[in-house]
């Protein structure tokens, strides 16, 4: 075999060397000249490919004799390669090609992608964590602006506790007590109800505050609302600005990150706070509204105020870091910015609209809870593997955000991807966009049966397994739809993380 | 985390003279070189290190920024340098001249290698001048493949 047979192997830029079974060199092209930095005298003078490369992981001989074997291209791991005399090391993957007696191999170098990867996954771990600390400067600067409220609605309850506390100390003075019991009852409740109020305004501001905040949960948009504005209740009553939200009920569930979905609506209402007083209007109202689009799918949740508007000329630049229209000192320019871009994170939009009277109208938009869900996990596997390969997904329908957000914990830790939906039709969406493993549905819920859910299922064709997740109160309903609806189990509530993976384990085929 | 390259500059006349030291990476910098202002540039690779593909493009992204009539001069190339320039096009500017290179020789004498910088005008046919060992005073053989080691000055 002559090595001109392989002279186009000098026009290819990969390393390359053509080795006998005893992996003597028969030919190598210019670029692994390169690669070894082994000048073709050297190169010849070491005979051996195992004199020159070196690699960490495999064996040269073994790779040959596997190619030989199969009489196909072996591919190796990628693994550190060394240079035998040199202390030069690589990142590579050896590909091992047959030919005939032959053996070429190809040496794809990866080091710099490694080199790149590292150094990315640095820098980029470096900007998570500074845009973290941006992210929490701007809580703690609009905590800052609060505060007057804040301590404003301390005080009245405090105020309570100690003229409480006084009525007490005046009756403890008196000779009888028993005919004062009643006053010091009434007295000591009223200190306990003040603590309480306290203690609740500072459990939710620390709450706010909490940091360590990636995680994404299963919450009721309307939880949300009612906590961003006991927040900013106190500066609005300072104000005298009516501040309406309109009752979601508990129908909206999205999926998201409550603090910072909070930090997004209290930004807005600070704003809209801000805007009507420094118009001086006098009859100033802000409204939150939230709805669910059925025709594309999305929640919407407005700020709508009656404040003098935004000017046209600076409308395209109030998302831009540091854009503000406050006095110095009064504001960071980060809050609209910090908004788009955690609302960018839930795959949302955040977007202006002049009201059609007077007043500015913000609309976050952000996937309805079928979407979100499925777009977090689909964010975090890879999905480019065969069905067998892929982990295993199960769907669980519960109105109830607490057991959704429960058994993600349990199934995550358990290497299972997690789907949620909160009630029949965002059940049905799902399934018509993703292919499950296994449905997990709750009997009770608002908007329908679970076992009617299954019903509509099974009629699509799907068949795919099924389980009750219900009170033992109901395991006779599970008896009579078993059969007809093919229910492989049921869990029942209350359950264990130990029952219920066991149980979710033996529905999908596992041990 | 490599070490960033140093571009050292100093003008003579209307030359830009610029050396290099250290790796030519992702991080090297050379668009600050477009905004002075010489007839000719004359680039110095006695220091450089290590250099990698990223490196490489940022290069000729700015060789492509070089306006036309600026008179380009490579000097002190290392091999690692000349092994790019016969296999990545664009490593030389259109019109610039290499004048001076390093080369591998060996003394099979000596059983030493070594580095010897050559002129290209020195250079003829594509073949090696003679060198001899400065130890021995053999003549040493060329290290490499002529035909593939002087392909950058076709």
């Amino acid at each position: 075999m002559s090595p001109d047979k392989y002279a186009i192997f000098d026009n290819i830029f990969e390393p390359i060397v053509v080795v006998n079974k005893s992996l003597e060199i028969e030919y190598f092209n210019h670029n692994f000249s390169i690669f070894t930095q082994s000048s073709p005298r050297v190169i010849k003078q070491k005979k051996t490919v195992d004199n020159i490369l070196c690699p960490e992981s495999s064996d040269l001989t073994s790779l040959i004799g596997e190619a030989k074997e199969k009489k196909s291209t072996v591919l190796g791991l990628e693994e550190g390669l060394s240079i035998v005399g040199s202390d030069a090391r690589f990142i590579a993957v050896l590909k091992v090609i047959p030919s005939n007696e032959h053996f070429v191999i190809c040496i794809n170098d990866l080091s710099i992608e490694n080199k790149l990867y590292d150094k990315y996954r640095t820098q980029l771990d470096e900007l998570k964590e500074t845009h973290s600390q941006i992210i929490n400067a701007d809580k703690l600067s609009t905590l800052g602006e609060l505060t007057a409220g804040i301590s404003h609605e301390i005080s009245n309850p405090l105020t309570i506790a100690n003229g409480s506390a006084e009525i007490i100390e005046m009756c403890l003075e008196g000779d009888e007590l028993n005919d004062e019991r009643d006053l010091i009852t009434s007295s000591l409740e009223d200190i306990q109800e003040a603590h309480a109020r306290i203690n609740s305004i500072i459990i939710n501001m620390k709450s706010y505050l909490h940091q360590g905040e990636e995680q994404k949960e299963y919450i009721h948009l309307q939880d949300i609302v009612d906590e961003s504005i006991k927040l900013v209740a106190p500066s609005y009553k300072d104000s005298n600005v009516d501040l309406v939200a309109s009752s979601l009920g508990n129908n909206i569930v999205i999926f998201g990150n409550k603090i910072k979905i909070e930090q997004v609506l209290i930004n807005l209402l600070k704003n809209s706070l801000y805007a009507i007083n420094a118009a001086g209007i006098a009859d100033g109202e802000v409204k939150v509204e939230a709805i669910k689009t059925e025709l594309n799918n999305n929640i919407e949740l407005k700020v709508i105020d009656n404040g003098p508007g935004i000017p046209e000329d600076i409308k395209e630049s109030i998302f831009n870091t540091f854009f503000t229209t406050k006095d110095v000192g009064e504001g960071t320019g980060m809050g609209l910015s910090i908004s788009q871009k955690i609302i960018e994170s839930h795959q949302g939009t955040i977007e202006v609209a002049q009201n059609e009277k007077q007043g500015t109208e913000f609309v976050v938009t952000l996937p309805a809870l079928e979407l979100s869900s499925i777009t977090q996990e689909e964010m975090l596997c890879n999905n480019i593997v065969s069905s067998e390969k892929r982990k295993k997904r199960v769907l669980v329908v519960d109105n109830e955000v607490k057991v959704l957000n429960l058994l993600q914990t349990f199934l995550k830790e358990s290497e299972i991807q997690f789907y949620g939906a909160e009630n029949v039709e965002g059940a049905l969406k799902t399934l018509h966009k993703i292919e499950v493993d296994l449905i997990i549905v709750d009997l009770k819920m608002p908007d329908g049966d679970g076992g009617e859910l299954l019903r509509r299922v099974r009629n699509l064709g799907n068949n795919t397994p099924a389980l009750y997740l219900s009170s033992k109160s109901n395991t006779d309903r599970y008896n009579e739809d078993k059969a007809e609806l093919n229910i492989a189990g049921m869990i029942i509530k209350p359950f264990s993380k130990d029952e219920v993976i066991k149980t979710i384990k033996l529905s999908l085929g596992e041990k | 985390m490599s070490e960033k390259l140093k571009i050292d500059t100093h003008i003579v006349d209307d030359e830009l003279i610029i050396h290099f030291i250290g790796q030519m990476d992702e991080d090297a910098d050379f668009k600050k070189l477009l905004d002075i202002k010489a007839s000719r540039f004359v680039f110095d690779f006695n220091k450089i290190g290590l250099l990698n593909s990223c490196g490489i493009r940022e290069w000729i992204s700015f060789l492509e920024g070089i306006p036309g009539d600026v008179q380009v001069t490579y000097k002190n190339c290392p091999q690692i340098i000349i092994e790019q320039m016969n296999m990545v096009h664009g490593f030389i500017k259109e019109g610039a001249k290499i004048e001076t290179f390093y080369a591998p020789y060996y003394c099979e004498d000596c059983d030493s290698e070594t580095k010897v910088l050559l002129q290209t005008e020195n250079i003829t046919e594509f073949h090696a001048p003679k060198i001899n060992c400065d130890k021995c005073s053999k003549e040493m053989e060329f290290d490499a493949i002529e035909a593939q080691y002087f392909n950058f000055l076709k």
